[in-house]
């Protein structure tokens, strides 16, 4: 008979947890998944966001306190640096994302991590740098408003969008509408957000026709901007935060999830999933159900 | 006697050695100046293609760029801004509208304001009910003159990179720019990006031939063919493009008229110049001229 330790050391480093018996944790079923049992009047405490932007203004009083700061820019040796002093929004947009998050979740914890705006000329090692400063510092979910259409960086943001993955971290990133492909939105590992128009932040629908999962609110949206302004604003940046504050929520609530789970949790809760067929018998033809009826009778 | 016959030979052999090396030479020098008026001829063909067969010269087409977006989109303004050579900057190449007072020269850095902020994250934005201040920073008020009250930005991109931005200013009778609008601008941005690039590629080619032929100067002998044959294949590709061969009869035509001399070159200037204006003047519709009896 094979002993156990000889097992662990033929087998190939990722199949080494099913060498012994792994237990996890069982999960509700699916028929429960509410959005009171998902988040209820979950505030995000205890949940670290990271937004890598343009770096946020904690000052702004739609913003409040940011736990943490780092802005990456490249030195004229060409080497990554990394400044951990306070900093200013260079445009507004980090603020933007950071007062949506905020509005969701009020008790996360922001880390601004500033990638534009730091004279950076290239944008992808910088960029590439806060996603891996957040991975590398713990952080429970980020918020890419941004991306980049340059392939020369499909692999190494691949690499990092899976370490993300499984690592349990959350990469919420805005679907990029023109007709080039851009990363990490495009990747399977990532939760990749466009926009609608309704103006509820709680509602968001699931796209079963990927690489954009969810539509969240990115029309329209009231914003904190630069300088303690607001605007009014429209695209995908808009509407990822909205994702982003709502996993902020639900891992507050339940802090183990894995991605997936999240994922499933999402399109679960999805205003457009009918939860009728989940939830109610199946349907019997010549049936008229209650709720329809009551519907119908709606002015 | 015997010695004397050795020195007149001694002397003829230095004799046809000599004049060896001189034919040697002369063929050389009428080699290389075959091969230099090989590349002369290709570089001005090429040149002359180049410009006469572009639809319109690079001021026209930014300009079309943003005149066309603002009708499309229902802005009362728009801008342009491309990245220089470096990437370091934002440049405004052109601006079209009415309260447009475009700033000279002006450079918007990388993930500053508004326009460096969508080169940078490449994703379009629209923003409205905007504090002045915030416009302000956006350097939009800088560039082109006056604080726009709606906004909308879109990247510019070719490839896989985001070559510029081109910004909207002030829907027409609405408070903002719909999201209709920001995808008809995010396509229009790629139609857009296509036309600068294509120029831009034209313009960078013709560098490289005059390059080239510098370069030819110091070249081995056996590369010499290879390079002039390259020439000549990039001005038959450029012969094989549609819309190219017959601006690239007429190039030819005002080449050889130009080795004629300063007269010819100026008689066969002014006969084109009159009949530009007449067309111009005429404001005949594309192609009439071509199915009539001209």
């Amino acid at each position: 008979m094979v002993s156990t330790d000889h097992r662990k050391a033929i087998r190939p480093d990722h199949s080494a947890p099913f060498v012994e018996p792994v237990t996890v944790e069982p999960v509700d079923w699916i028929d429960v998944v509410t959005r009171d049992w998902a988040w209820g009047d979950g505030s995000g405490a205890g949940v670290k966001v990271a937004v890598v932007d343009s770096g946020i203004d904690a000052t702004h009083p739609e913003v409040g306190p940011v736990q943490g700061y780092v802005a990456i820019s490249v030195d004229d040796d060409g080497q990554i640096v990394y400044d951990t002093e306070p900093h200013i929004d260079s445009v507004g947009h980090a603020t933007a994302c950071a007062s949506v998050i905020r509005s969701l979740a009020p008790r996360c914890e922001l880390y601004s991590v500033k990638v534009l705006g730091t004279g950076n000329v290239g944008t992808g090692p910088v960029f590439a740098a806060g996603l891996r400063w957040a991975l590398n510092n713990n952080m429970h979910v980020c918020n890419l408003s941004l991306g980049t259409t340059n392939r020369e960086f499909f692999g190494l943001f691949h690499e990092l969008a899976d370490r993300a993955y499984f690592g349990n971290v959350a990469l919420v990133t805005a679907a990029n509408n023109l007709p080039f492909p851009s990363f990490p939105s495009l990747y399977s590992s990532a939760i990749s957000v466009a926009s609608h128009s309704i103006q509820d932040p709680y509602t968001f629908y699931y796209n079963p026709n990927p690489p954009v999962e969810f539509g969240a609110l990115g029309i329209d949206v009231r914003v904190a901007w630069k300088n303690h302004t607001r605007i009014t604003a429209t695209g995908n940046s808009y509407a990822a935060p909205h994702i982003t504050g709502l996993v902020a929520k639900i891992l507050g609530k339940h802090p183990d999830l894995t991605v997936f789970q999240l994922k499933t949790i999402l399109r679960q809760l999805a205003a457009n999933v009918d939860r009728a067929n989940v939830e109610l018998p199946p349907h019997l033809l010549g049936e008229r159900r209650r709720e329809e009826s009551s519907r119908d009778e709606r002015p | 006697m015997e010695a004397h016959q050795g020195t007149a030979s001694t002397d003829a052999t230095a004799t046809i050695a000599s004049q060896r090396a001189e034919i040697e030479r002369l063929e050389q020098q009428i080699k290389e100046d075959r091969f230099a008026a090989d590349l002369r001829a290709a570089l001005t063909t090429a040149s002359a293609t180049g410009t006469i067969a572009a639809p319109v010269g690079y001021e026209s087409l930014v300009h079309m760029i943003v005149a066309t977006a603002a009708d499309i989109a229902d802005a009362e303004a728009a801008a342009l801004f491309l990245f220089d050579v470096h990437h370091h900057h934002l440049v405004l190449e052109a601006a079209f509208g009415k309260k447009v007072h475009p700033a000279k020269d002006f450079r918007n850095p990388p993930g500053e304001g508004l326009v460096g902020m969508v080169a940078m994250t490449g994703q379009p934005t629209a923003i409205s009910d905007a504090d002045e201040e915030v416009l302000e920073h956006a350097y939009i008020t800088q560039a082109v003159g006056f604080g726009p009250e709606s906004l909308l930005c879109v990247p510019l991109s070719f490839h896989d990179r985001v070559i510029g931005v081109l910004a909207l200013m002030d829907k027409k009778e609405d408070a903002t720019f719909s999201v209709g609008d920001m995808e008809a601008m995010a396509m229009f941005a790629h139609l857009a990006a296509v036309a600068v690039e294509q120029y831009r590629t034209e313009t960078r080619l013709g560098s490289l031939l005059v390059e080239l032929v510098r370069a030819a100067e110091g070249l081995p002998d056996d590369d010499r063919p290879g390079l002039t044959e390259r020439a000549r294949s990039f001005t038959g590709h450029l012969g094989r493009q549609a819309g190219y061969l017959r601006a690239l009869e007429l190039a030819e035509l005002v080449q050889e008229v130009a080795h004629h001399g300063d007269a010819a070159t100026k008689a066969c200037r002014g006969i084109l110049k009159s009949f530009a204006a007449f067309l111009r003047s005429a404001h005949l519709p594309g192609g009439e001229l071509g199915e009539g009896p001209w």
